[in-house]
C-alpha cells in the first residue's frame, strides 16, 4: 500500500510538471560520426554532418559543432541551409537554437545576417567567436554516436551510444545525457549504496526521471526517481528504492529558498514499517543564524527545536568562538515519552521541555616545531530538561600535518569526546547497576556494562601517509585508524583497529578509478576482515 | 650623478604613467553587451556601470536580425553596443528582451603588423579570443573549516558530472587543505560544489544558508588554479539542539545509543548470519 503511494505521489508531481512539454527534442544532429565531449558540452558530427531543427530549417555541412553551453550550432565546410523553398550556402553558417538568428560566413563576401527564413540577408561585422570551431581529438569523446537529439539547456539522447576507452568501447542503444544545470538535480533520496548507476529516462530542463542500478548491502537493487529543480533556489525529489531482497524503502525532499535570509526545507522518508518526516525553517542575519525544526515520526513522537547562533567571534592568538542556544521540546502521543517510562511515579510524561548552550572553540592552523603544523578544537553543549535532567556533550579534537616533500605528507589526529547524562538523585533508576553481564552478540560476556552508569567516552586516532605530486591526479594513501571507546565490544562501536589502503588514478584520459583496501583487526570474532572500494570516477 | 638620478626618476614616471595602459586589454572596445540602465543626454549606461558616448546618428536594431525595431532604449532591456574604434562612440544599439551575458570584444591594435604581414591575413576580430580546447591542468584547493572530521573524505561535485556528489576526490595536502588535479579542455565552464561525499554534508555559506555553486572557466592557459573556501558543513550541527528521540540516549535499555554519529560508524565486520538489531523495549538481553 505503502508503494503504491508513493508511486502515486512521484506520478503526480511527474504529471504536474509545468515544463513536460519542452520534453521534446527540437534539434536532431546526424552525421558519420558524432563526438560528445562532457567536459566542454560539445557535441561534434563529421562526415555528412546533418542538423535539422523543430521549425523544419535543414543544414548540412562537413561538419557540425553544437555548443550546448550557448545554445549554438556552427556548420563549418560546404555549408548549406535550406527553410521552404529558401536556401543559402556558405563557408560556415553560425545558427542560434535559442532564437532564429543565423549568420552567413563568405570568404570572399564577409558576413551576412538574417533569420531562420533566410530573407533578406544583411551585411554585419564578423564576430569570431560565432563562427569559432573547436579543435578537439575525437579520441577523448566521453560518447560516440551517429544521432543526437538535443532538447536546449536539458540534455541529449544519443542513440546508439558507445563509451569509448583505448581498448574499444561499450554500446548501449540509447544513452541520455543531461546537462541541465540547476544544482537541485544533485539532491538525492535514495539511500547509500555500494554502486549507482542512473539511467535517464525523460529530462527537461526542470526536470529529470531516471532508473537506477545499484548494489546495496551485497544485493542488487533497482530504483526509481523524479527530480524537479528550478534554478539554484529551489528543488523537490522523490525516490522508490527496491533491493530485490530485502525491505523497499522510499523517500521525498523539496527545498525552497525564500529571499535572500531564510531557506525552506521538507522531508520524509519510510524504511522497515517505520516513517518519519521534518520541516525546517533556517534564517540568517548577517553573519548570525537560526533554525526552527519540526520532526514527526511514526508511532507518536514528534519534536520541536528553534536555534540561534552567534556570528563567529575572533579571539586573542585568532581562536574562533560560536555560541548557539537553543529551545525545544519532545513530545510523545499516549504520554509514554522515553526515557521517563522507568520512572514508578505513575505520571503521564507527553511533552517535555528542553534548552541547551553550545561553545565550538578553534585555533588557527599554526606552525610548530620539526615542520609540522596543527589546529585544535573544543566543542562543549549542556542541554537542561524540564524534567530535574541535563546533558553533556565535550569533544576535543587535535591534528597535525607534516610535509615530507612536495608529494609526501603525513597527517595524524586525535579526538576524544565525552558523553553524559545526569538525572539529580535518580541516576540509579535511569541506570541501575546490572545483576548479570550484556552478553554480546557473539555470546561474550561483557563486564564493562557494570561501570556504564551514564557516562560514555569515545577516543579516536589515526596516522595517514599519503602520496600525492601536484600536477598529476594519481594518489596513494596508507592510514592506521585505532579507535579506543567505553563502551565498545563486538558488535556495537568501531573496530579496534583499521588500516586501509586507498588509491587513485587515470588509466585513460576520460576514465578514473578509485581503489581501496582495508582490514579490521580483531573484531567481531575474526582475526581480520578484509573489505574492497572501487569505483570509477569522471 | 644628477644626471644619473634625473635619468631614472624619468623612466620611473614613464613606467608609472605607461602601467594603466598596461592593465588594460590590447586593442580598442568594438562591442559591449549587458543589461540597459538609462540612456540619457546622449550616453549610455548599463548596469555593469559602464557607459558609452552615443553617436549623434547612432542606429537602434534588433539584437537578434539586425533590422529596425519597436524597442526603445530603457532599462530592464538587454543590448549590445557597436562602438566606432575612431571615435569611441556607439554607433549601433542592439535591442533584445532576452537575457544577455556580459560580453566585450575588442579589435587588436594592428598599426604595427600591418607592415608586416600580408593583407591576406584575416581581420583581426576574426581571430578572437582562441579557445582550442587544449588540455589544462585545472587543480582544485578547498579549505576546510576546524569542524571538518579527522578522517573525512571531502569531494567537487560539477553539473557538468550530473551534480555527483563523489564525483572529484580530493588528496589531503594540509591539515585544513585539500587538493585535487583534474586535466580540463579549455573552454570548459561549469559550477562546482564542495561535499563531503553525499548532498547531506554539503558546504553551506558563513551564515548557515546553502550558497551558489562557485563558477568556473578553463582559460587558454597551461595550468590553472580554481581556489575554493567551505566555512562550514549543512550536517554540522554543532551547538543544535540535543534532540533526545528514542534511541539517543545512552542507557542499558538502548544498545545502539549513537544511531548515526559519525563517531560511530557501523561496522563492517559482521560475524555470520549478522548481528540481532536491538531496539528500544525489547533489548535481547535486558537486565531485571
Amino acid at each position: 500500500m505503502r508503494r503504491c503511494l508513493t508511486a502515486a505521489l512521484v506520478g503526480a508531481v511527474w504529471a504536474a510538471l509545468p515544463q513536460a512539454a519542452q520534453a521534446r527534442a527540437t534539434v536532431l544532429l546526424q552525421g558519420g560520426s558524432v563526438s560528445f565531449f562532457a567536459d566542454t558540452l560539445a557535441v561534434i558530427a563529421r562526415n555528412g554532418a546533418s542538423l535539422r531543427l523543430v521549425d523544419g530549417t535543414h543544414a548540412v555541412a562537413d561538419a557540425v559543432y553544437v555548443d550546448l553551453k550557448s545554445d549554438r550550432a556552427v556548420l563549418a565546410g560546404h555549408a548549406r541551409v535550406e527553410h521552404g523553398a529558401a536556401a543559402a550556402e556558405a563557408d560556415a553558417i553560425a545558427i542560434d537554437l535559442d532564437s532564429s538568428r543565423v549568420d552567413l560566413l563568405d570568404v570572399g563576401t564577409g558576413v551576412s545576417r538574417t533569420t531562420r527564413t533566410l530573407a533578406n540577408p544583411v551585411p554585419a561585422e564578423i564576430d569570431a567567436q560565432r563562427f569559432a570551431f573547436p579543435d578537439v581529438d575525437d579520441r577523448y569523446a566521453y560518447i560516440r554516436s551517429r544521432h543526437a537529439a538535443i532538447t536546449p539547456r536539458a540534455n541529449v539522447r544519443f542513440s546508439p551510444a558507445a563509451f569509448p576507452t583505448s581498448v574499444g568501447g561499450v554500446p548501449v542503444p540509447s544513452y541520455l545525457y543531461t546537462f541541465a544545470t540547476a544544482a537541485g538535480f544533485g539532491v538525492s533520496t535514495l539511500p547509500g549504496a555500494t554502486f549507482d548507476q542512473p539511467y535517464g529516462l525523460v529530462g527537461t530542463p526542470t526536470s529529470l526521471t531516471a532508473v537506477h542500478a545499484r548494489w546495496e548491502n551485497n544485493d542488487p537493487a533497482f530504483a526509481l526517481q523524479e527530480q524537479l529543480a528550478s534554478g539554484d533556489t529551489a528543488y523537490a525529489t522523490g525516490a522508490i528504492d527496491t533491493p530485490l531482497r530485502g525491505t523497499s524503502t522510499s523517500g521525498f525532499n523539496a527545498y525552497q529558498r525564500l529571499g535572500t535570509r531564510y531557506t525552506f526545507l521538507v522531508d520524509g522518508n519510510s524504511a522497515f514499517g517505520s516513517r518519519e518526516g521534518d520541516a525546517t525553517l533556517g534564517a540568517a542575519f548577517g553573519p548570525a543564524g537560526g533554525r526552527l525544526t519540526y520532526h514527526l515520526q511514526s508511532g507518536g513522537y514528534s519534536s520541536f527545536d528553534a536555534s540561534l547562533r552567534s556570528p563567529d567571534e575572533v579571539l586573542v592568538g585568532g581562536i574562533t568562538l560560536r555560541l548557539t542556544a537553543d529551545i525545544g521540546y519532545d513530545a510523545q502521543r499516549g504520554g509514554e515519552l522515553y526515557p521517563y517510562t522507568v520512572l514508578p511515579d505513575g505520571r503521564s510524561y507527553a511533552t517535555v521541555w528542553r534548552h541547551g548552550l553550545d561553545a565550538f572553540l578553534a585555533t588557527p592552523i599554526v606552525r610548530a616545531p620539526l615542520g609540522t603544523t596543527v589546529g585544535f578544537t573544543l566543542d562543549a553543549d549542556r542541554t537542561w530538561y524540564a524534567f530535574p535532567r541535563h546533558g553533556d556533550t565535550v569533544t576535543a579534537a587535535a591534528n597535525a600535518s607534516k610535509k615530507l616533500s612536495k608529494s609526501l605528507a603525513v597527517f595524524a589526529g586525535y579526538q576524544n569526546a565525552w558523553t553524559s547524562q545526569i538525572y539529580p538523585d535518580r541516576q540509579s533508576l535511569f541506570f541501575p547497576i546490572p545483576s548479570a553481564p550484556l552478553l554480546t552478540p557473539d555470546g561474550t560476556p561483557y563486564f564493562g556494562w557494570y561501570a556504564y552508569n551514564g557516562t560514555a567516552v569515545t577516543r579516536y586516532m589515526n596516522l595517514d601517509l599519503q602520496y600525492a605530486p601536484p600536477t598529476s591526479s594519481t594518489s596513494l594513501r596508507v592510514s592506521a585508524r585505532h579507535a579506543d571507546d567505553f563502551f565498545q565490544f563486538d558488535g556495537l562501536g568501531r573496530p579496534l583497529w583499521e588500516l586501509r589502503f586507498d588509491a587513485q588514478f587515470r588509466p585513460f584520459p576520460n576514465v578514473g578509478i578509485a581503489l581501496g583496501r582495508s582490514y579490521d583487526f580483531g573484531w567481531g570474532g575474526m582475526r581480520w576482515v578484509p573489505g574492497w572500494s572501487f569505483a570509477i570516477t569522471p | 650623478m644628477m644626471r644619473r638620478l634625473s635619468v631614472a626618476l624619468s623612466a620611473i614616471a614613464v613606467l608609472i604613467l605607461a602601467l594603466p595602459s598596461l592593465a588594460q586589454p590590447q586593442g580598442t572596445l568594438i562591442r559591449f553587451t549587458g543589461q540597459l540602465l538609462d540612456v540619457r543626454n546622449g550616453y549610455v549606461y548599463f548596469t555593469s556601470g559602464d557607459a558609452f558616448k552615443l553617436s549623434p546618428s547612432y542606429k537602434v536594431a534588433d539584437y537578434d536580425t539586425g533590422a529596425a525595431t519597436t524597442l526603445q532604449p530603457g532599462p530592464k532591456l538587454f543590448a549590445r553596443a557597436v562602438l566606432d574604434p575612431a571615435t569611441k562612440d556607439v554607433v549601433e544599439l542592439d535591442l533584445t528582451t532576452r537575457r544577455l551575458t556580459s560580453d566585450t570584444a575588442y579589435s587588436t591594435d594592428v598599426q604595427q603588423a600591418i607592415a608586416t604581414k600580408p593583407t591576406t591575413v584575416g581581420a583581426p576580430e576574426i581571430q578572437g579570443i582562441p579557445v582550442t580546447g587544449k588540455e589544462v591542468a585545472v587543480e582544485f584547493i578547498v579549505t576546510v573549516p576546524p569542524s571538518t572530521p579527522l578522517n573525512a573524505d571531502v569531494y567537487i561535485s560539477t553539473d557538468a558530472g550530473g551534480w555527483n556528489p563523489q564525483e572529484i576526490k580530493l588528496d589531503r595536502v594540509e591539515g585544513d587543505r585539500y587538493r585535487a588535479v583534474r586535466r580540463l579542455a579549455s573552454g570548459t565552464r561549469f559550477f562546482f560544489r564542495v561535499t563531503r561525499g553525499s548532498w547531506n554534508s554539503v558546504e553551506v555559506g558563513q551564515d548557515g544558508l546553502e550558497v551558489a555553486p562557485h563558477a568556473f572557466f578553463v582559460k587558454e592557459s597551461d595550468a590553472q588554479s580554481a581556489p575554493a573556501t567551505v566555512y562550514a558543513w549543512s550536517d554540522n550541527r554543532s551547538g543544535a539542539p540535543q534532540a533526545a528521540q528514542p534511541g539517543a540516549v545512552p542507557t542499558p535499555f538502548n544498545p545502539n545509543p549513537f544511531g548515526n554519529s559519525p563517531l560511530y560508524p557501523p561496522s563492517r565486520a559482521t560475524p555470520p548470519g549478522g548481528f540481532p538489531t536491538p531496539r528500544p523495549g525489547a533489548p535481547p538481553n535486558r537486565p531485571p
